[in-house]
């Protein structure tokens, strides 16, 4: 061996340090409520020829699309395209409304939602949602509203039961260490960030598969929308999410997959223009009037 | 350069932004002066005649106020300033009545408002002494069986107008029949459940229980007013909520929409307890009057405070002076009473309100 | 509150590490390159050259990552700073990659030309000091130090001195005959690639500094915080 290859060698040991620096793995632990991940049924959504109707009005017309599971979808696009109204038939809250009605098929695990027999209130315990404004039961207290979604489905706990729940559910939503000490106080005295999360709470207490979002964040201040974010980064790996956003930053944040609406005109029922992969939409997106809407010059 | 520096120099001309002010003293001043005048209208009698001393010293503040803030202030401060005089006298004038009435009844009432007529009937009484023990009781009774009767008709019904109604047909033909109901006469309420009992148990029956029909068919559309009210009071979202969680409709209503709004709905009902306590009309027909206590509502007359009342006035006796007095107190018994449970109901909102509505 | 935005800063975190990663790896590269034309080991330039391929996709890959990062982030402040930067330095040590596949090129070309002992001593220098100014701005990068940074441009003035020296004595061993021309152009050429290396490392220098605090070398900072900077005087660059 050369004098240069020792050299060489030698002056390569000083780099060691350096190298072990760099090899250390970046600590990718990003705290997770519950570690054990479900096995089961892989909550893809898969929607076929959806066309959603308010009386003889379509408001939203012809959506196919597939719904990876375990992910944020986000959806975008103008005011009135249709985007909350897609989502509410996700978990047939629109069938709220009187006159709402579908043509079309969601599967969920390969069950038709809109099939015959099926009932709307047990599909909306398996796909749960969270609303843009929060939404607390004002005469419950923070426990009791955690608990609402299983105690008003005539579920009785065993004793310590209830309070594992409110406890996964609460740190599921990365809300336990800020109100661990008044679990009994009412919902309202929190923060418009914290009453959101309380939310989520208590729609991840029901134990549904998919969580549905529609613009979550609206009515919430930055750093609580960038909390309810990384939130969102962590709920995805037990719950497939699918978000209504305004904001398209957000929906860059934080999908992974993102489908366009838009709506020709007033009166026109709304429909989807492209949907791919979150960085291909905001990079390179197909469709002229998506790269319209995502810079800025749409309208 | 410091910020002082930069400060521009005082004005030279007139500021648009300043104007001169009738201050706290002057305006004072105005309304004694107006008081003042207004005791000239003692003159005629020479004694103090408070109605007219009222209304002289209202009309004079007016006129004053208006005319001095003129000269001092300028037109748009005056009219303001007339605009909040007339407001003013417009509800010390509509107060008037009032304050005199409580006035009038505590003084005349105060004669027998001791426990003797709270705790005797006129059971064998004639002249003096005697008390209404049987007639507090009676309302009790009535009042309370209306309450019972009309609450859950009243509820259920605003129950179906808020969360089932929606438009249709029959909500739309219901909510008509409730605002008729609400201008009906308390006589013909009266004369409806006479007739009633008439036809299921003969001519000439008088029981607490019809008084008490009498009563509902008159409170359940104010209870009924008041429940959707407040149940359409209730946020939508809270119900949205509610089945995003999977929770059925009438376990949504049950659970969730009826604890929100209770607080409402039971100060619509305390206030509609309020408003059919002092009916005469209809239980002077159905109740009639008994001279003793009775307990049983299905069976005889039973008196009542706003009968006892009337009959105690247009029956006094001898010495006439003792049913009058009996009549004041009675009168005053159900002020009381009715001022009970209005502050009862302001209690209730506060306290059962919750915490987190807006 | 928890710690917002993690996937974001992760994402940075190994934009970051995986530049450093690049960057120490150009590190050995230069000696190696040494290493090669000096002892004419004509099996392992070949190996170097090959070895390019690596260094390019790498250098792409994270030029993506950046892209995506700026397409999906919105960075701003130091974070913005950082992914431009980033950009530039994958530039600056892809190309620095590059000139050590010339060094070893050019090996190939002189190979069986002895080289006399000063020609070789200054020779090794001048690989030993690009190796140093390297591996001084990796580890400025990977710290974001700005000051190990600032010292960057004196190392780089003695690298400088070291190229005149080095055409200095490729003349005079043409000279004096030891090597014929062919040889001597070639090495100057190698010489140039040491300089550039160097002149690489020290933009790397740079750009961190600019990651830091904002500093660039057009605009230095004004003496005063608070008085604005009424004139920008340009620095004389040492350039030959």
């Amino acid at each position: 061996m050369s004098d240069h290859q020792t050299a060489i060698r030698t002056t390569g040991e000083e780099f060691s340090d350096m190298t072990d620096r760099l090899d250390t793995p970046i600590d990718t632990a990003v705290a997770s409520a519950s570690n054990d991940l479900p096995t089961g049924p892989d909550n893809r959504i898969v929607v076929e020829n959806l066309n959603i109707y308010y009386g003889s009005f379509l408001a939203v017309k012809d959506v196919n699309m597939v719904i990876e599971p375990r992910s944020v979808t986000a959806l975008i696009g103008p005011s009135g395209c249709g985007k909350s109204t897609f989502i509410r038939s996700l978990n047939r809250m629109h069938e709220v409304i009187d006159g709402a009605y579908v043509e079309g098929s969601v599967f969920v695990d390969g069950e038709d939602l809109y099939g015959p027999g099926v009932d709307p209130v047990a599909v909306r315990r398996k796909v749960g949602m969270v609303f843009q404004r929060p939404n607390p039961f004002p005469t419950m207290s923070i426990a009791d509203n955690v608990l609402a979604g299983k105690r008003l489905n005539s579920k009785r706990f065993a004793k310590g039961e209830a309070e594992e729940l409110v406890e996964k559910s609460l740190r599921g939503a990365n809300l336990w260490d800020e109100v661990k000490d008044r679990l009994d106080k009412p919902g309202s005295g929190l923060s418009g960030g914290q009453q959101q999360r309380l939310c989520i709470a208590r729609a991840i207490a029901v134990e549904p598969e998919i969580l549905l979002m529609d613009e979550p964040c609206s009515a919430l201040d930055p750093i609580s929308t960038l909390a309810i974010e990384q939130l969102m980064n962590e709920l995805k790996s037990t719950y497939t999410i699918v978000i209504v956003t305004h904001n398209m930053q957000q929906a860059a944040r934080v999908s992974q997959r993102t489908a366009f609406f838009t709506i020709d005109g007033t009166g026109q029922p709304g429909h989807v223009v492209e949907m791919d992969d979150t960085d291909v939409m905001f990079s390179n997106p197909k469709q002229q009037s998506t790269i319209d809407y995502v810079t800025g010059r749409f309208g | 350069m410091t910020i002082t520096e930069h400060r521009p120099a005082p004005l030279e001309h007139p500021s648009s932004i300043t104007a001169r002010r009738l201050g706290r003293s002057g305006h004072v001043a105005v309304a004694i002066g107006a008081v003042g005048f207004g005791a000239l209208s003692w003159l005629p009698q020479g004694a103090p005649n408070w109605a007219r001393w009222i209304i002289v010293t209202l009309v004079a503040y007016c006129a004053a106020i208006y005319v001095i803030s003129r000269i001092v202030e300028g037109r748009r401060q005056a009219l303001d300033r007339l605009m909040s005089a007339i407001v003013t006298s417009c509800f010390l004038i509509v107060a008037m009545p009032l304050v005199s009435l409580v006035w009038t009844v505590v003084e005349r009432g105060k004669n027998r408002f001791d426990a003797t007529f709270f705790t005797e009937t006129m059971r064998g009484v004639v002249g003096e002494g005697g008390g209404a023990y049987h007639a507090i009781v009676g309302t009790l009774i009535v009042t309370g069986l209306a309450t019972l009767m009309s609450v859950p008709f009243g509820l259920f019904t605003a129950i179906y107008l808020a969360e089932y109604g929606h438009g249709a047909k029959l909500a739309k033909a219901i909510q008509s029949m409730v605002d008729v109901m609400t201008g009906i006469p308390s006589i013909v309420a009266g004369l409806f459940a006479y007739a009633l009992f008439e036809l299921l148990f003969g001519p000439g029956t008088r029981s607490g229980i019809a008084g008490a029909v009498a009563l509902t068919v008159l409170m359940t559309p104010v209870v009924v007013r008041s429940a959707e009210e407040m149940l359409r009071l209730v946020p939508d979202e809270l119900r949205e909520a509610s089945y995003a969680l999977g929770v059925p409709k009438w376990k949504t209503i049950v659970k969730v929409v009826l604890p929100t709004a209770i607080a409402g709905i039971i100060t619509g009902v305390v206030l509609a307890i309020a408003r059919v306590i002092g009916e005469t009309a209809p239980l002077l027909v159905t109740a009639g009057l008994a001279q003793g206590v009775n307990w049983n509502p299905f069976d005889g007359r039973m008196t009542t405070l706003p009968v006892f009342t009337y009959y105690q006035y247009v029956q006094p006796g001898l010495p006439p002076e003792a049913g009058q007095d009996r009549a004041w107190t009675a009168a005053l018994t159900l002020m009381i009473i009715v001022g009970v449970l209005f502050s009862l109901a302001r209690i209730l909102s506060t306290a059962l309100k919750p915490k987190g509505l807006k | 509150m928890n710690e917002l935005r993690s996937a974001f800063h992760q994402q940075l975190d190994e934009i970051q590490t995986g530049i450093a990663r690049m960057s120490a790896g150009v590190t050995e590269l230069v000696p190696r390159a040494t290493d090669v034309l000096l002892s004419m080991d004509l099996e392992a330039a070949e190996y170097m050259i090959l070895g390019d391929d690596e260094y390019d996709r790498r250098a792409l890959e994270l030029e993506e990552r950046c892209f995506t990062v700026i397409a999906l982030q919105a960075p701003v402040a130091t974070d913005l700073r950082a992914v431009i930067s980033a950009i530039k330095i994958i530039a600056d040590v892809e190309r620095s990659a590059d000139l050590c596949v010339n060094i070893c090129k050019a090996a190939r070309r002189i190979y069986g030309h002895e080289l006399d002992p000063h020609l070789r001593g200054v020779i090794q220098k001048m690989g030993d000091q690009a190796q140093v100014l390297f591996k001084e701005a990796t580890e400025a990068y990977l710290n974001l130090d700005g000051v190990r940074a600032a010292a960057l441009h004196d190392m780089d003035a003695y690298l400088d001195d070291l190229h005149r020296q080095l055409i200095q004595v490729i003349f005079e061993s043409h000279a004096a005959g030891s090597i014929d021309l062919q040889v001597a152009v070639q090495l100057a050429v190698v010489a140039r690639f040491y300089e550039r290396i160097g002149d690489h490392a020290v933009n790397v220098g740079d750009r961190t500094r600019y990651i830091v605090n904002g500093w660039l070398p057009e605009r230095p900072y004004p003496e005063s915080d608070n008085d604005p900077p009424d004139v920008v005087t340009v620095p004389e660059t040492t350039d030959d």
